[in-house]
């Protein structure tokens, strides 16, 4: 619509589920922008707020959810205006997503090579040989072991590292602009995490694809993003540039969630700082800031009014959603 | 540390599974060895990590040393009594000195009892005779004791979130007093926020009560702050173990350093600069281990011995063990 760069662009977008008559509201008015090459990662607990996100651009939000408010663009065209038919058009071409459970997104009675096919077919416009040529092609790319005796191996046959792997390879294999990858590393062992993000990111160098990383670990998502996005109880509560984040959290929630790494305490026999009390259920509404019953700064203001999200000038523009953000007062400079 | 008595005794440890071979009229018995040939001890109030990618036999070294499943052969003595020569009934008296925690709060816990029915039920297989006050006075203070309100005390296990669900679980564990107290990947399955609440929890109550603790994750940095020892298992042996500050400032075993190598670390400074996969492939199929060393087929330094010879257990250094043929000086 605007800036060319920017692949997608999602605008106050608001998903309510209606529980028991009740609607209870999932995600409150996200806004986030990608561009191309760029990657996003998207930060919070569970019940945070993240995979609706994810699920919500990519217009799979099933009953009892329902969407509010909002717009998703992707090149300027509003994916929630389109009806189903015409947004499967785009979804798997344009935009794709891989699953945090990679043996559980893989049809179990359909070989690895049919179900990569299967992507191809709907959108690749190609003849047999060329899809046979190009899921081998995926194979290598993603660089899975003795490629064509996978090809012929059912998901079960396939540890959880290679199946991320053949989802990546699906996911890929239209070469989409923008990739969702939900919580992709978080079911697999530290050694085969490296090498799914370390092929994730090689991907999108080579392709120039913007991603969109979800993760509830901080120290994955420092690896991988250019920009982080830190999410609570439904809400965006920290927008900024991953180094800065790591070196100067401005949300109170951030800042306690950097404190509770345990990387942070290794080989110190101090207690580690933990947040108190857990987040808000789903339906609990309160009257002011959705983190003040955790924040240790909480002041009264905290407990009546509900904080906007706010761009802080002199931190580099960082958007913060709360009214005291950990600024010291004589800083001047960037951070 | 030194001056600790060994208070658990695991000696050539071995749980082997059979498992039917491929076929369907000529079945041809295949042996899986989940644990071979572990031994180590565990000293009194102490902390031992275990760590090691999903299928290397961590749970399962644990569940043999519980008696929950059976050991081929080896030998576990708890305060020299030797375990696994017990008959059923005697083994069951013994467990109240030895509790385990498990990774999923929820599926750990009945969903048709009440809390307080959860966390007395051992109370009521272990000391019957104890009066209907006393066992509900016991449940109080140990609920209160691991952070849960009093007022949860007749909730049903879904009304919970993980973290809660999983003190729960600690009170369960803890209210007998056992001495030994098995934590198999307890923090897993929770947020990091909630995490370190937990950890703090364990970690409070070991000192109180010293307890020993045998302390399972996938996760080396929370290994690294809960451990007093650690051990680092690969396809069912124990490749590496030393005293937690030795090990993670001079990992000997390649696999070890590799291990360590992909821990995400939160700086993106360090991360950028290190961009590039230190180990590569998956395990190999238990069914079908690597001759020699197990880690050979993925391990940087290996040459000829290591696919000739099984490398031998030795200490490199005081309390420092290693098995490997190349290790790190």
């Amino acid at each position: 619509m605007s800036d060319p760069a920017v692949l997608l662009e999602v605008e106050d977008l608001s998903v309510d589920f209606e529980l028991r008559g009740v609607s209870v509201n999932a995600i409150q008015s996200v806004s986030l922008k990608v561009s191309a090459g760029e990657t996003v990662g998207i930060v919070g607990e569970s019940g945070s707020g993240k995979s609706v996100t994810s699920l919500a651009i990519m217009g799979l939000i099933r009953e009892p959810g329902f969407l509010r408010s909002g717009a998703v663009r992707i090149f300027g065209q509003d994916m929630l205006k389109l009806s189903s038919r015409q947004r499967r058009k785009y979804l798997g071409r344009d935009i794709a997503m891989i699953f945090q459970e990679p043996t559980e997104s893989l049809n179990p009675v359909f070989t690895i090579a049919q179900q990569i096919d299967e992507a191809l077919k709907r959108h690749g416009g190609m003849n047999r040989t060329q899809r046979i040529n190009r899921t081998l092609e995926l194979m290598k790319i993603v660089g899975m072991p003795g490629p064509e005796k996978t090809l012929r191996s059912w998901p079960h046959q396939l540890s959880g590292g290679m199946n991320q792997r053949v989802m990546i390879a699906m996911a890929v294999a239209c070469n989409p602009s923008l990739l969702i990858a939900d919580e992709p590393t978080t079911a697999l062992d530290v050694t085969v995490q490296e090498q799914i993000l370390h092929l994730l990111h090689k991907l999108q160098q080579e392709n120039n694809m913007g991603m969109i990383f979800i993760t509830h670990d901080l120290s994955v998502v420092s690896t991988i993003a250019d920009k982080i996005i830190v999410m609570y109880a439904g809400q965006v509560v920290e927008i900024c540039a991953t180094n800065d984040l790591f070196q100067q959290a401005l949300h109170p929630y951030t800042e306690a969630l950097l404190k509770s790494l345990p990387e942070n305490y290794s080989r110190t026999n101090k207690r580690m700082d933990s947040i108190k009390g857990s987040q808000p259920g789903a339906g609990e509404t309160l009257p002011g800031c959705r983190f003040q019953p955790r924040c240790t700064y909480a002041r009264e203001r905290c407990r009546q009014q509900a904080p906007a999200l706010n761009t802080i000038e002199n931190y580099s523009s960082r958007t913060v959603r709360c009214f005291y953000p950990l600024v010291s007062d004589n800083d001047t400079g960037n951070t | 540390m030194d001056s600790h008595k060994p208070f658990l005794d695991v000696s050539n440890n071995r749980v082997w599974f059979n498992i039917p071979g491929p076929g369907v009229w000529q079945r041809k018995k295949q042996i899986l060895k989940a644990v071979d040939d572990v031994s180590f001890q565990l000293r009194e109030a102490e902390t031992l990590g275990v760590v090691g990618e999903s299928g290397c036999g961590k749970s399962t070294l644990v569940r043999g040393i519980l008696g929950l499943e059976t050991i081929t052969e080896g030998s576990v003595k708890l305060n020299g009594e030797e375990l696994t020569t017990l008959d059923k009934n005697t083994l069951r008296l013994k467990r109240r000195d030895m509790q385990i925690i498990f990774q999923d709060p929820l599926a750990s816990l009945d969903p048709r009892m009440t809390v307080s029915e959860i966390i007395s039920e051992p109370l009521q297989v272990f000391q019957p005779s104890l009066s209907k006050e006393d066992r509900k006075q016991k449940v109080q203070q140990i609920m209160q004791r691991v952070g849960l309100l009093p007022n949860q005390i007749n909730r049903y296990p879904h009304e919970f979130s993980g973290g809660q669900a999983q003190r729960i679980g600690i009170a369960r564990a803890l209210i007998l007093k056992p001495k030994l107290l098995v934590c198999d990947e307890p923090v897993s399955a929770l947020d990091v926020s909630i995490q370190a609440q937990i950890i703090n929890l364990l970690m409070d109550l070991q000192q109180e009560m010293g307890l020993s603790m045998i302390f399972i994750a996938h996760d080396l940095s929370v290994v690294k702050h809960i451990s007093h020892r650690v051990m680092v298992m690969y396809m069912g042996k124990v490749v590496e173990m030393a005293s937690r500050d030795e090990l993670f400032r001079h990992p000997r075993h390649p696999y070890t350093k590799a291990l360590m190598e992909s821990i995400p670390i939160p700086d993106p400074a360090i991360e950028r600069a290190k961009r590039g996969a230190p180990l590569t492939g998956d395990l190999p199929s238990p069914m079908d281990p690597p001759s020699g060393c197990n880690f050979r087929t993925r391990c940087p330094k290996a040459e000829d011995i290591c696919a000739a010879e099984t490398p031998e257990w030795n200490e490199k250094n005081p309390d420092h063990w290693v098995a490997c043929h190349f290790p790190v000086i």
